[in-house]
């Protein structure tokens, strides 16, 4: 993995680095502008070549180190990647949504290291949030700068751009899962299934470890790289959890895979809502489809019931202390589903195997408490037994330039979402307007 | 996988956690870089002022027969003739920092933010500082920066527009300006460890332990904490907690703590200061000769929350190895952790005397910082300056009210014996709401 880069590209070495001494304006509010004595012209040609000048190179200056960092990426593929990214030499936005464009990019070739394809997401200045970095942008940074493991998105470095856009180097990752799952040209196989699920659950837990809630565990944030290897990503809508007493907004979460609780408005929830969410996953690359396509938050409810069992206090003890406690059709006793027992999911996912609809269960449990943590789902049988998960290298993969179309696809939100929820239909990643948790869950 | 694990994987412990003589070359040599850039500032300025005094446009001939009147106006100072100002020391800075992280504290607590959002916040400005000369960056500028930031990676959020209200004079194109050059200067880490939750657990499963003891236990060691605490156990735990919380939200984010020491380790040491008898009993309940769960391992691969601290370098290679019976073996970690822990409360109880610092003290500094970063003030670029200063230094023109004004926003003005209260008052820019 490349921590490596990330650390060392943070940590302030005059040596090597290029620097070209920038002119600026000192935070002082004075109109003092110091200027370094002589100018050093910007080598724009093989990058990271230039006379060490101690004197003149300002380590003591962020804006200074950002230019550094800065100067290690470029726009568009290096030459030895030309083939492979054929056909995005011309057009190499990955993604565009209001959030922010994805760019592909590489790190420039230096005497140690060669050319290494990243991309890069400019966040955009977003016209309705006017109080500088962006919450979805600050909670990305500030965990993807924890988080560090094979199956989650690496975060190489961070910069701004002359325009004072935020600029997030992330690893440069192939396709996504969504793109897997709705390719009817792949047949996937329970080994593939269970290998992606196995990739998925070692990186949630990594986060969980972590005090970290990912809330927006979906097939569309769990990308794919060029070897297969699947990693967690998006953590625009992340935090940190188990602090006592803070209550934390429940509206988080895309709908389809959002967890009962937090449509009864829970304010203190764990870590299994990340489960849930990837139990329906699970679902989904059997069935080849969303197992719970909801078209409204209500009717997203009532499918809950309707395939998992209606929450009641004798399968989820204190569930109608939550707020937003209710239960649909209450008049109509018949209508009521009991928790759903194993045979109802044998006969949905009978290809998993006895072993792997266990495992299913204890994912989409209703009552949270009864979930099992990711530790647990790692250490049950199923994913030591026969089918073994299909090895990275040889999963199903989307082919070629295709799919790196979608790498971008995650930022297909609205800029306007954070404040108030469109429902717009077109497209699936905007299904769900995404709703952001500002004040301390205020 | 353990706990520490994750810590020594975090930011804070990998580039965020130092030696106490490497810390103090850092701030050397941020000092030096510091200096080097008011260097170059005074060079250009003196520059400047030199080709503003001469005439600099030779009279075209023919073309023009009339000089322009004013064009060239005699230089009354000769900017080469004065030094290049003297320079803040590391102490200097340093004094300066952990002033602006008091007030950093007060403005925090003008808005009652939660400890979590306040402590971040210094934090970043200690760390920002520790990289980034206040003579190239003054933090008086920043901390309205610093905080609002703070409150968006504390997920506490407020709009800038009411932060703005609560602190005269604050515009959000104020804050905004600075918000990339902090977060830049905190290298993107947002994420800080604090001691607080370590502190909530800690007392947590002490209060939960006594009341188990009430109903009479069979772990000695428990038996022998409730003894040293009577006659009222629970109490005392209960009066500790809230004098370390004073400690945590005080004296350990002005002091270095963070950069030396474990959370854990701060919270023990902030417990130890709020009562020996509680912190002692605690380690020697869960870390002694009775106890099974702490043991110093016997490789001495590394000493769990005893050292690393002070060790966070160089993890490559260390595994998580022993297994609970093997550690079981070892002597009892207590004594070294409380070493360890004393020496944290002694650095915390040493940041006391920051506030100590005299106010004529810091207006030196400032005054010494105010030379330092408007060299055009005092090399006299086109303005006529008046010789003649207090500490050597030619004083701003008393017409000059312009310039005067900058003077005093920029500095810390007023009369010699005034207050501290009123020191802060003139570098926020106006009177701050006393706490709300």
């Amino acid at each position: 993995m490349s921590s490596s880069a990330s650390s060392s590209a943070t940590r302030p070495s005059n040596a090597a680095a290029a620097a070209p001494p920038t002119r600026r304006t000192l935070p002082f509010g004075n109109g003092h502008t110091p200027v370094p004595a002589s100018v050093v012209e910007i080598d724009d040609g093989g990058g990271g070549l230039s006379k060490d000048n101690s004197d003149d190179s300002d380590i003591d200056d962020p804006d200074d180190i950002n230019t550094k960092t800065k100067r290690k990426y470029t726009k568009g593929t290096a030459p030895c990647y030309h083939r492979r990214f054929s056909s995005l030499i011309k057009n190499r936005k990955l993604g565009e949504g209001a959030y922010a464009v994805v760019n592909l990019g590489h790190r420039r070739a230096t005497a140690t290291d060669s050319a290494v394809p990243v991309a890069i997401k400019k966040i955009k200045v977003n016209t309705e949030f006017r109080d500088g970095l962006s919450m979805d942008a600050i909670r990305e940074v500030k965990y993807l700068r924890e988080l560090h493991h094979p199956n989650i998105i690496a975060l190489l470095d961070v910069f701004s751009s002359k325009n004072q856009n935020l600029c997030l180097v992330l690893e440069f990752l192939d396709s996504d899962l969504e793109m897997i799952i709705k390719d009817s040209s792949l047949t996937l196989s329970m080994a593939d299934v269970k290998s992606w699920m196995l990739m998925s659950l070692r990186g949630l837990w990594w986060c969980h470890k972590a005090f970290v809630l990912h809330r927006d565990i979906k097939p569309n944030n769990l990308l794919l790289s060029s070897t297969g290897v699947l990693k967690l990503a998006d953590f625009g809508l992340a935090r940190s959890f188990a602090d006592p007493y803070r209550p934390m907004t429940s509206n988080v979460i895309t709908r389809w895979y959002r967890p009962p609780e937090l449509f009864y408005g829970a304010k203190f929830y764990s870590s299994a809502v990340d489960i849930f969410s990837l139990g329906l996953v699970f679902c989904e690359l059997m069935l080849r489809t969303p197992f719970l396509p909801g078209n409204s938050d209500l009717h997203q409810f009532e499918l809950i019931c309707q395939a998992l069992g209606t929450p009641t206090e004798e399968n989820w003890p204190g569930v109608s202390s939550l707020p937003g406690y209710y239960v649909p059709h209450v008049d109509n006793a018949a209508a009521m589903v009991k928790e759903r027992g194993k045979d109802f999911f044998m006969n949905t996912f009978i290809a998993a195997g006895e072993s792997g609809v266990d495992l299913l269960m204890k994912m989409i449990r209703l009552d949270p408490r009864k979930r099992c943590t990711a530790r647990e789902a790692l250490d049950v049988p199923w994913f030591s037994q026969e089918p073994y998960p299909t090895k990275p290298a040889n999963l199903p993969k989307k082919g070629g330039g295709k799919g790196i179309e979608k790498v971008g696809s995650d930022l297909k939100r609205k800029a306007g979402e954070l404040f108030n929820s469109t429902d717009d239909a077109s497209g699936r990643g905007k299904k769900v307007a995404r709703k952001l948790d500002f004040g301390g869950g205020g | 996988m353990t706990e520490d694990n994750l810590y020594l994987a975090s930011t804070q412990c990998k580039t965020w956690s130092f030696g106490p003589s490497t810390l103090a070359t850092i701030r050397q040599n941020t000092n030096a870089a510091g200096i080097r850039s008011i260097k170059r500032g005074w060079k250009r300025a003196r520059i400047e002022a030199s080709s503003a005094n001469t005439p600099a446009v030779t009279p075209i001939p023919s073309s023009a027969s009339t000089p322009i009147p004013g064009a060239a106006p005699t230089p009354s100072i000769d900017p080469t003739a004065i030094p290049d100002p003297e320079s803040l020391t590391p102490a200097e800075e340093l004094t300066l920092v952990h002033y602006y992280i008091l007030r950093l504290i007060d403005m925090s607590d003008v808005f009652s933010f939660p400890s979590n959002v306040k402590s971040t916040a210094c934090v970043f400005l200690s760390r920002f500082h520790l990289h980034h000369s206040v003579q190239s960056y003054h933090p008086k500028h920043l901390i309205p920066t610093i905080l609002f930031l703070a409150t968006k990676t504390e997920n506490h959020y407020i709009p800038l527009s009411e932060f703005c209200k609560r602190v005269p004079k604050l515009t959000p194109e104020a804050v905004l300006k600075h918000e990339f050059t902090v977060a830049g200067g905190v290298r993107w880490d947002f994420d800080v460890r604090h001691p607080l939750r370590a502190a909530e657990g800690g007392i947590m499963e002490l209060l939960t332990a006594l009341a188990v003891t009430a109903n009479g236990s069979s772990d000695t060691g428990l038996q022998a904490l409730k003894e040293r605490l009577a006659p009222n156990p629970t109490r005392r735990v209960q009066d500790a907690h809230g004098r370390m919380k004073g400690f945590l939200t005080k004296e350990a984010l002005v002091s270095d703590v963070y950069y030396h020491y474990t959370p854990p380790q701060v919270f023990l040491g902030a417990l130890w200061l709020a009562d020996k008898d509680v912190a002692e009993a605690y380690i020697e309940w869960r870390f002694g000769e009775n106890s099974t769960m702490g043991r110093v391992t016997k490789k001495r691969k590394r000493d769990k929350r005893g050292k690393d601290g002070l060790v966070a370098k160089d993890k490559n290679g260390e595994k998580e190895e022993d297994t609970p019976s093997e550690a079981a073996k070892g002597p009892p970690l207590a004594p070294k952790l409380l070493s360890v822990i004393q020496s944290c409360a002694g650095m915390m109880t040493d940041a006391r005397a920051f506030e100590k610092t005299p106010v004529e003290e810091l207006k030196r500094i400032d005054k010494k910082l105010h030379r330092c970063q408007n060299p055009q003030k005092f090399l006299g670029a086109g303005i006529a300056i008046g010789a003649g200063s207090s500490d050597g230094g030619p004083k701003k023109p008393p017409e000059d009210a312009g310039a005067r004004k900058q003077v005093e926003e920029g500095i810390v003005v007023g009369k010699a014996d005034e207050r501290k209260r009123k020191v802060e008052d003139d570098l926020f820019g106006g009177s701050l709401p006393v706490k709300v």
